[in-house]
């Protein structure tokens, strides 16, 4: 009963942020005026605005927030470890750095399933190299250390490929590709990330049972019947879907599938597999927030959406880290 | 200023005399600048023109490969024999390519080397370090200033005579032009030009008196921007221009700067019939394509 008013209450905040995020841009508009123009068949600027800018890029947060909130949620649960998240373990990075090489350096005119595929093999070999160096039972610290230096190789190599890339822009787009924007996103991007990530998110959602039965400990939930090696490989192929077909399109943003898991943990009761979908619903209300706030300000060129997430992360971070140094180290 | 009647008179002699000192070392100053300027060198200056002339920046390459035989010029810039930011990349051919480094124009032995205004400071002052002569060449920002421009290139690089045709050529082509242009009666035409990154064209630009010259209104200035500015989509859309005219400074790969000119609201706002796609190799040194820059402009109803 609890876990269905907390899935109530998170949904009811995600519709308020949704529709809020409507109001959000350069242009100052009524979204319910649009949609009644849309209605009685006079599309007008308004309506354009409203449909072809605001809602693709709308409906691309909360795809992208609750691909990586979930993504967050499983990659904890699956290494049982309180820090792994996509960000801080180089896997956003790693598909960032496959998103890059096809977009910049591939041949033009590539098809379309080239971008999402490269992205989604990058993810893959970054949590293979994190877990290669730091396996299933490392401490907190190895698994950090690990993340540390897989996310600075695949940042590293990113910045090698776009420094030779071809187009005069390439150079300037780290920072988008590090950072994370969801600026400029039309329908075209979200129907390439949308599908694959629900595909993930499908795939992470249906180890939820055995996510809870690896809390208990490997040796509980192989006696309950799971075989480890499929399971892990299964929820290690979800998350590297979602977050390879979200970061295709947005850029890697950091931080998101720490703190919603972080946040929410204490009000599943610290399961695993209720954690899930909250955390999905977490992370789409929390990128959806952080991306209204960057379509607010008035800045020249639009703040990044990582600087957003990095500003509640970081110090979010701090906290646990102070919180539980003894327990961790 | 108080302070002044209160001082012993001699110490104000005293300040007379360096006060004089400072004028005669600025006049000084000023004479060497004067002399030194490049605006000033006169053709029949005993100072024989460069043989051997490097380039760091892109749109001196190209003035250079039009005004003097391709055995004066040492050294362009890598940019130059890309097709898609350079009109003559053909005739690059053979000559060195430099990455804008010192060290690869010294060895060449270069007599001058043109910057532009906003080359490294570093490897200009590396070079006048070396005894190399270095001169800054500020690019053209308006149409008054393109001629000027093509004058003054012509009297630095010794081809006044090259400049001359090059001048006339424009002027005549000028004025086909305008002969061409249909009668100012009833509203213009409202184009915005759009660019990577956003960027729009005000009043006070080349791209502004382009958009004028070809018979637009230039929706940009009208909404009060000037200068080189930054439009939102949504502004855009606001704006409601006529036609959409497509300032794509590079079409070599793909980048995330440019991928909001494909954006698919453009489309739907301005049909694909409205939209004029400017060749990159001429956007990226307007002022030298201003003539076919106009042509591409008027080359839709």
């Amino acid at each position: 009963m609890k876990l269905i008013r907390l899935y109530l209450c998170l949904s009811v905040l995600l519709m308020a942020v949704f529709w809020l995020s409507l109001y959000g841009g350069a242009v100052t508009l009524s979204p319910v005026q649009a949609l009644l123009d849309v209605w009685h068949g006079r599309p007008g600027i308004e309506a354009l605005v409203l449909w072809e800018i605001r809602l693709p890029r709308s409906l691309l947060a909360l795809t992208v927030g609750a691909s990586l909130g979930l993504a967050g949620a499983a990659m904890q649960g699956l290494l049982r470890n309180p820090l792994a998240e996509p960000g801080l373990l180089g896997v956003s990075n790693g598909a960032a750095l496959g998103a890059v090489v096809v977009l910049y350096l591939g041949a033009s005119g590539l098809a379309w399933y080239w971008l999402p595929l490269a992205a989604i093999s990058g993810a893959v070999a970054a949590l293979g190299l994190v877990y290669l160096l730091a396996g299933l039972h490392a401490s907190v610290l190895t698994l950090i250390l690990a993340g540390v230096a897989v996310n600075a190789f695949a940042g590293a190599l990113i910045a090698v490929a776009l420094n030779f890339a071809p187009n005069l822009f390439a150079v300037q787009e780290i920072v988008y590709w590090l950072m994370g924007s969801l600026a400029n996103r039309s329908y075209d991007h979200l129907a390439l990330a949308a599908p694959l990530a629900l595909v993930g998110a499908a795939l992470i959602i249906s180890r939820g049972g055995f996510l809870d039965a690896l809390s208990l400990g490997e040796d509980s939930a192989r006696s309950l019947g799971y075989r480890l090696t499929r399971e892990r490989s299964l929820l290690l192929c979800g998350i590297a879907v979602s977050v390879g077909a979200c970061v295709a399109v947005s850029g890697s943003v950091g931080f998101v599938g720490l703190v919603v898991p972080h946040l929410l943990r204490p009000l599943t009761a610290h399961r695993p597999w209720p954690l899930l979908p909250v955390s999905a619903l977490g992370g789409a209300v929390l990128v959806l927030v952080a991306d209204l706030l960057v379509r607010s300000l008035d800045t020249a060129n639009e703040l990044k959406l990582g600087v957003i997430t990095a500003l509640l992360g970081g110090p979010f971070f701090l906290y646990l880290i102070v919180r539980s140094r003894d327990r961790w180290v | 200023m108080s302070a002044i009647p209160t001082q012993p008179i001699i110490v104000r002699i005293k300040n007379a005399v360096q006060l004089k000192r400072i004028a005669q070392c600025f006049f000084i100053l000023f004479l060497g600048v004067y002399c030194l300027s490049p605006v000033f060198v006169r053709a029949d200056d005993s100072a024989p023109a460069a043989q051997r002339i490097a380039s760091l920046n892109l749109c001196v390459d190209q003035i250079l490969l039009q005004l003097v035989p391709r055995e004066r010029i040492v050294s362009l810039t890598s940019l130059a024999a890309n097709p898609s930011l350079s009109m003559f990349a053909d005739r690059v051919g053979d000559i060195h390519l430099n990455r804008g480094l010192a060290e690869q124009l010294v060895p060449l032995q270069p007599d001058l080397v043109l910057a532009g205004q906003y080359t490294d400071g570093a490897a200009v002052s590396m070079l006048k370090r070396l005894g190399v002569r270095v001169e800054t060449v500020a690019l053209p920002r308006t149409l008054d200033e393109i001629r000027g421009y093509i004058q003054h290139m012509g009297v630095l690089l010794g081809a006044e005579d090259r400049a001359e045709v090059i001048l006339a050529a424009m002027e005549r082509q000028f004025k086909q032009l305008q002969d061409k242009q249909p009668g100012t009666g009833g509203g213009k035409i409202r184009a915005l030009m759009y660019s990577a990154n956003g960027i729009t064209f005000g009043a006070g630009t080349l791209e502004h008196e382009l958009l004028t010259l070809a018979g637009y209104e230039n929706v940009a200035a009208s909404m009060g921007f000037s200068g080189y500015a930054h439009l939102s989509l949504e502004h855009l859309i606001q704006a409601r221009p006529q036609r959409l005219v497509i300032n794509d400074p590079s079409d070599t790969g793909f980048s995330i700067a440019q991928d909001n000119l494909r954006h698919p609201v453009l489309k739907r706002l301005v049909p694909s019939a409205h939209r004029i796609v400017l060749p990159s190799a001429l956007s990226v040194c307007s002022a030298l394509a201003v003539v076919p820059l106009i042509e591409a402009l008027g080359a839709k109803p």
